[in-house]
């Protein structure tokens, strides 16, 4: 029996794991939650921002990395619309235009402009602006694109904004770029120094450890990040210091929402991680409760062993 | 002189970009930015070069019918898909309302990153999930005083994240907290500092030469 385990066909453990995923998405169970120091950080430096502040918002992730992520990315994008701040966004990550342009339709363009879900007025919970009034490219928010060059944008932004960016991207496509001297937002910004706060969510290089290598400890800038839950041990050693605020993968996602009031993927995805989770723990358990039964009974079974005892 | 002016352009642009840190010179610091828009100008034509060299790796060996030479028809044709969609400008077959066809934003290239890509690239992460429950059955094993250590504090981490952590014991978030601002920043620290030393000092060693594996020594 002992045996059969120990070799037990690991498709037994991925169809688990399938049901360990599967269930809570169709059943959603909801448990409470605290918000931890490090997330709470990030949700007061936006709530302290000052409506007209600038924010730079720069999404650096991948689809694989969306789960985690993104639903912070958009937690945070609806609290700083609701703060009534200037939102700049950028990526370093070739995967991610696409990406931001979907946030850009959904929050900003769906939700915000349209008062749309979370902006609803006349819905319970909707959060809206208190000086409420459409967000308009270039002026409010702004799309300055894609660039390669990892660090080497991130040093430069640090120093020239618009050197590193001489180009916004247009509001629509097919449109011409738009030079960022044209662009109000920018106006008042030219290096990174001049945000109110720097916001990242980053699933790995480059990221928010570049960001801090490169500009942040140098130009003392005030910098939060979300990251994937892997890297958060990673990050850990600039929190508080160099990272104002530090939100881990979909748990840190999920507390953000549960902030802004506006429960969402990170909450939902919440619940099958922790039914994942709560399976690996199981399966570490059997797993070492085997291995020690088979220590203890295998001097008894096999002669040779135990030491030449008998 | 193949071997003396890299090892002197290494040397003057090495010393100007860690002198910039501490020179607050204005033309300093147009020096190095210059020098940084050359670094981008490089990046992207980086992108060109693995352009052409996946082009150049893949085709012969599909024309000699190699192994797995179908999937290299898959990613030259994925590739050349997603770089037709793009490149051809929104205003062609653009409609008089709703998006254009083509172009980075068209419904061409929307769809195969929206339908395509971005399910396989997020299928390709979940997998994990999978192997991350066969391992934990079959490698994690309290063997001696320091896997017990490590699969002791993986347990109270992993718990701690959840919220039936929570649930089971109020303080658990907190032990949680602690093992990441303690005994992982200790060691991460430690070992971060060790590797800022070790990039100071291969740093120095290519500046001043001393170092010339980068020139194929």
């Amino acid at each position: 029996m002992l045996e059969k385990l120990a070799t037990l066909d690991r498709r037994w453990l991925f169809l688990v794991m399938a049901i360990a995923i599967i269930v809570p998405l169709l059943v959603p169970v909801s448990l409470p939650f605290e918000a931890s120091p490090p997330v709470r950080a990030t949700y007061d430096a936006v709530e302290a921002l000052r409506p007209g502040q600038t924010v730079l918002l720069s999404i650096d992730y991948d689809p694989a990395a969306r789960p985690e992520v993104e639903p912070w990315a958009r937690a945070v994008l609806r609290h700083l619309l609701r703060r009534r701040v200037k939102i700049v966004m950028m990526t370093l990550w070739d995967k991610a235009p696409p990406i931001v342009r979907s946030l850009i339709n959904e929050i900003v363009l769906g939700e915000y402009n349209q008062r749309r879900g979370y902006f609803a007025p006349d819905q319970p919970g909707g959060r809206l602006a208190q000086d409420y009034a459409p967000y308009r490219y270039g002026e409010d928010y702004v799309f300055l694109g894609y660039k390669d060059g990892k660090e080497i944008v991130i040093a430069g932004m640090g120093q020239n904004l618009r050197q590193m960016f001489p180009v916004a991207e247009a509001e629509r496509e097919g449109g011409d770029k738009i030079p960022v001297a044209r662009i109000p937002v920018l106006s008042g910004i030219s290096s990174l120094r001049d945000f109110a706060l720097i916001l990242e969510a980053s699933a790995g290089f480059p990221g928010a450890k570049e960001y801090v290598q490169q500009v942040v400890t140098r130009y003392r800038l005030r910098f939060a990040a979300a990251t994937t839950a892997v890297s958060v041990t990673d990050l850990s050693p600039y929190y508080p210091e160099q990272m104002l605020g530090l939100i881990g993968g979909m748990r840190g996602s999920a507390e953000y929402e549960q902030l802004v009031e506006a429960p969402g993927l990170g909450t939902s995805g919440l619940n099958v991680l922790t039914f994942g989770q709560i399976f690996v723990i199981l399966a570490i358990v059997l797993g070492n409760v085997i291995f020690f039964l088979q220590r203890r009974l295998r001097p008894r079974s096999s002669p040779g062993a135990g030491g030449g005892v008998g | 002189m193949k071997q003396t002016l890299p090892l002197v352009i290494t040397f003057l642009i090495g010393t100007l970009m860690v002198a910039e840190f501490f020179v607050p010179h204005a033309g300093v610091h147009e020096l190095t930015a210059l020098l940084q828009e050359w670094g981008l100008v490089i990046a992207a034509a980086a992108f060109v070069l693995g352009g052409i060299n996946v082009v150049q790796v893949n085709i012969p060996k599909i024309a000699r019918r190699e192994r797995d030479w179908g999937y290299r028809v898959v990613l030259i044709g994925s590739a050349l898909a997603m770089v037709i969609a793009g490149f051809i400008p929104a205003s062609v077959f653009k409609p008089e309302t709703g998006a254009p066809l083509f172009g980075k934003e068209g419904i061409v290239f929307t769809f195969l990153f929206d339908y395509v890509f971005a399910p396989a690239n997020a299928t390709m992460f979940a997998l994990l999930a999978f192997f991350i429950a066969s391992a934990a059955f079959r490698a994690f094993r309290a063997r001696n005083l320091e896997a017990t250590l490590m699969l002791s504090a993986a347990i109270v981490v992993m718990v701690g994240v959840i919220p039936v952590g929570e649930w089971i014991w109020s303080g658990m978030p907190a032990v949680k907290q602690w093992i990441l601002d303690y005994a992982n920043n200790a060691g991460r620290r430690a070992i971060m500092v060790g590797v800022a030393l070790g990039a100071v000092a291969t740093g120095l060693r290519i500046i001043l030469g001393l170092e010339r594996s980068h020139l194929g020594d």
